[in-house]
């Protein structure tokens, strides 16, 4: 097949940029830490409540500068955040959260973050981020879920 | 008005048999009335759609018109919806179906192998748009185009959905048998390009739409109705994107049909090489649907490694439109340099900027590089984080589909509406400030998502209704994004609707012209390309090999430990489907045997035609 000499030469530049994005990424990965999500287990739909972690929802502090954080994504809130009452942590503070829905899929988003994934019913979401910038955050469902979606979020102090 | 009939070359050139009725075409009636039709049924879903999308982009500047839509459209959601069905699902697949069975026959200078077929594509597909259009419209299917389970729907949503998606195999299907009537009539020849091109699209289609076409017939259907009270969600999901990123070939490359066939043709060029467009639209016939799970990149039951083959695989996908981004260039730098261009830049203002057939499909290609750019944001694995279902993605895909699609759609229509009536175009002028003004639009609109989406702008929510966007975070504030929105999005709605408006006058205009479909010559032809590439059927092969490789291990895991979880109860939204108490055993069977009939119908379909 012929190809012209030109063209030969520009893919052969594409080529190059595809691989210097390759390696990019690849820092993230290996030299700035950043992860994809993965299986972190699995819940029975009957009795979430019932089964850990999710026995015990809320922010507990697991360490120094440690935290986790449980929840529930359900049609139309994340349970037990409350609108009017911000989690609050220190500056520094490492959070994971574990997430997981009782109804429909949900879509779990702390903005400024890469807190970012979806909450898949029957699945357990497992994210770590560590806030070291003070400041206000907002977390938010960001994946359809029905009519009053948009009330699913909550703050998050960082002082 | 002055109208201007669309092509003065080619309008000036005499008629050959003057007893020809103007807007006679050369292929018979009774297959191009569906193609009118399924162009008819495109153009009014772009009318409802675009006008959803104005409802939705003002709201986020908090105008709320939906007081007004009601009972009709109820809310914003409902809207929603319906935007992304018809715009996403219905227009482009009706504009699919017409225009590649056209350009199907055009190719082979010879009518379709069968014009049951041909009809059956317009009334399988329009009566699937009417079945999910009343599911839609009554409130009872507000689950988005994704319709992601455990969500559940009026099964008539699903069962339209399935039957618009059937109609595109039928058009596979008469396209095939149209080329083994045509290997007999012509043996050892190449298969024309243009002919070529449409079929491979539609031979993607039919390998990306196995995911979807399982998650209806398997999950959604029997869901919906009852038969089945539980689904895996993640499954669900995976299938739908094992479909979901391929669909956005089956989006683009009929624009590509144009770009690379038809359009050298319009701005004095030609395609730059036979054997290179060929193979651009094998690639995307191997690589469109392995890579799917970069949709999926923060599942949590997908497991990382899965998602990284899927990222490398999502690198091969780039190659065909980098190598489009070339040929696009190369051609019209030709086609320029033909008219007079001189310099280095010099051929660019020689295009037919005067023509807005030309004009529409220059700036789908202009803006698609932007898309094409964000495209590789989404994909690029860890980057995917930034800007995973915020805003951001709309941004994108309006540049994509929304544009680069949707401009490439209304240039074909200039010339592919007075081609199919034989009226001239009703005003030049009109048509050309129509797409300058849907793509100054479509840029403000994008610009406004896209930034807002990085600033957290989360997709699919009310902004006008999400008390979290005003005075809720300190220091956050998506005013302006959100004016940008607004404000480009009433500029593209102006756009579109003068398009609609050149359309309807063209169909009323009392002035006649003659056009013809412009399909380009080749700079290197067909007898120096290599014949392997038109062995289509082993191409395909291939394709599902990959698809097995990549899906296989994917599939396999979901299945085998329903993604590790229990089954998930579904979540009706809008209807609830009543099954008699011990009913719904008998009615699985029931339903298990007219899916077999139905497939067993398409095979006989098949062997009768094949005959
Ligand atoms: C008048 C022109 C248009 C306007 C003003 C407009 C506006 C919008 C807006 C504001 C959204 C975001 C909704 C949200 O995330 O909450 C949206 C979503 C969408 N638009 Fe458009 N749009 C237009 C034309 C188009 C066209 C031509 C297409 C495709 C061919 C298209 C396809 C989509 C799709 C697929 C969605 C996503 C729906 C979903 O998330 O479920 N739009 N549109
Ligand atoms: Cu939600
Ligand atoms: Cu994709």
């Amino acid at each position: 097949m012929k190809v012209h000499s030109l063209e030969k030469i520009y893919l052969a530049l594409c080529a190059v940029l595809i691989v210097l994005g390759v390696i990019a990424i690849g820092a993230s990965v290996f030299s700035h830490g950043v992860h994809l999500v993965g299986p972190s287990g699995s819940v029975n739909a009957a009795g979430i409540a019932k089964q850990a972690p999710f026995d015990q929802l809320g922010l507990k502090q697991t360490g120094d500068g440690q935290y986790e954080m449980t929840m529930l994504g359900q049609m139309w809130q994340w349970n037990p955040i409350k609108q009017q009452e911000p989690l609050t942590v220190p500056a520094g503070s490492t959070i994971t959260f574990k997430a997981t829905s009782s109804d429909v899929i949900h879509g779990l988003m702390v903005r400024g973050t890469n807190i970012n994934a979806m909450i898949i019913p029957g699945q357990i979401t497992e994210l770590t981020y560590t806030f070291d910038k003070p400041g206000e955050y907002l977390i938010v469902c960001h994946e359809y879920c029905g009519a009053f979606h948009q009330e699913m979020y909550g703050k998050l102090v960082v002082s | 008005m002055s109208s201007v009939p669309f092509n003065a070359e080619l309008a000036a050139r005499p008629r050959a048999d003057a007893e020809i009725l103007a807007g006679d075409t050369e292929f018979p009636a009774a297959q191009m009335w569906p193609i009118k039709g399924a162009l008819a049924l495109g153009l009014v879903s772009l009318a409802v759609g675009g006008l959803l999308g104005l409802l939705q982009a003002i709201d986020r500047v908090n105008i709320n018109l939906y007081g007004f839509t009601r009972p009709v459209i109820d809310n914003y959601y409902q809207g929603l919806t319906l935007h992304g069905v018809l715009l996403a699902l219905v227009m482009t697949f009706t504009f699919a179906n017409g225009f590649l069975s056209l350009t199907t026959m055009k190719g082979f200078q010879r009518p379709l192998a069968s014009t049951f077929l041909a009809q059956g594509v317009f009334w399988v597909g329009t009566i699937g748009v009417v079945l999910a259009g009343f599911a839609m419209l009554t409130n009872q299917a507000n689950v988005l185009y994704t319709m992601y389970a455990p969500m559940s729907a009026h099964f008539l949503f699903y069962f339209g959905a399935v039957l618009l998606v059937a109609s595109t195999w039928l058009v596979s299907l008469n396209q095939l048998l149209t080329l083994r009537a045509w290997r007999k009539e012509h043996q050892g020849e190449r298969i024309p390009l243009l002919a070529y091109a449409s079929i491979v699209t539609f031979l993607m289609w039919d390998l990306a739409s196995i995911g979807i076409a399982v998650e209806a017939l398997a999950q959604l259907l029997p869901m919906s109705a009852g038969l089945i009270n539980s689904v895996n969600p993640q499954l669900t999901r995976t299938l739908f994107w094992f479909t979901g990123h391929a669909i956005v070939y089956f989006w683009l490359l009929p624009a590509y049909v144009s770009w690379y066939c038809l359009f050298p043709r319009q701005v004095g060029g030609k395609i730059y090489s036979d054997g290179l467009t060929r193979f651009v639209f094998i690639l995307f016939l191997l690589f469109s649907v392995p890579t799917g799970l970069h949709h999926q990149y923060t599942d949590p039951g997908v497991p990382v490694w899965l998602k990284t083959a899927h990222f490398f695989s999502t690198l091969a996908i780039a190659v065909p439109s980098l190598i489009t981004a070339f040929t696009m260039m190369a051609m019209l730098e030709m086609g320029g340099r033909h008219n007079g261009g001189k310099g280095f830049l010099g051929w660019i203002p020689k295009l037919n900027w005067g023509d807005p057939s030309v004009t529409a499909q220059l700036l789908a290609m202009l803006t698609f590089i932007l898309g094409g750019i964000t495209g590789i944001v989404n994909a690029s694995y860890t980057v995917n984080e930034v800007v995973h279902n915020t805003a951001f993605i709309p941004g994108h895909f309006h540049i994509t589909v929304g544009t680069a699609v949707t401009l490439t759609i209304m240039g074909v229509c200039f010339w592919l509406v007075p081609y199919l009536t034989g009226k001239a175009l009703w005003s030049r002028q009109i048509a050309l400030l129509s797409v300058w003004l849907y793509t100054i639009g479509v840029l403000t609109f994008s610009r406004g998502q896209m930034w807002g989406g990085i600033d957290g702008i989360p997709r699919r929510s009310e902004m006008g209704a999400a008390r979290y966007a005003r005075d809720y975070i300190a220091g956050m504030d998506w005013t302006l994004s959100n004016q940008l929105t607004a404000i480009g999005g009433v500029v593209m709605t102006i756009g579109g609707g003068l398009f609609l408006l050149t359309m309807i006058m063209t169909l009323f205009n009392s002035q006649r012209a003659h056009v013809e479909i412009p399909v380009a010559e080749t700079v290197i032809g067909p007898r120096e390309s290599w014949k392997g590439l038109d062995s289509i059927g082993k191409w395909t092969g291939l394709g599902f090999l990959l698809i097995l490789l990549a899906y296989g291990p994917t599939l396999f895991i979901l299945v085998r430990n329903g993604g590790s979880a229990t089954p998930i109860p579904m979540v009706a939204m809008g209807y609830q489907p009543h099954v008699p108490p011990g009913m719904d055993n008998i009615l699985v069977i029931v339903y298990m045997l007219v899916v077999a009939a139905a497939f067993g119908g398409f095979w006989k379909l098949l062997q009768r035609n094949a005959s």
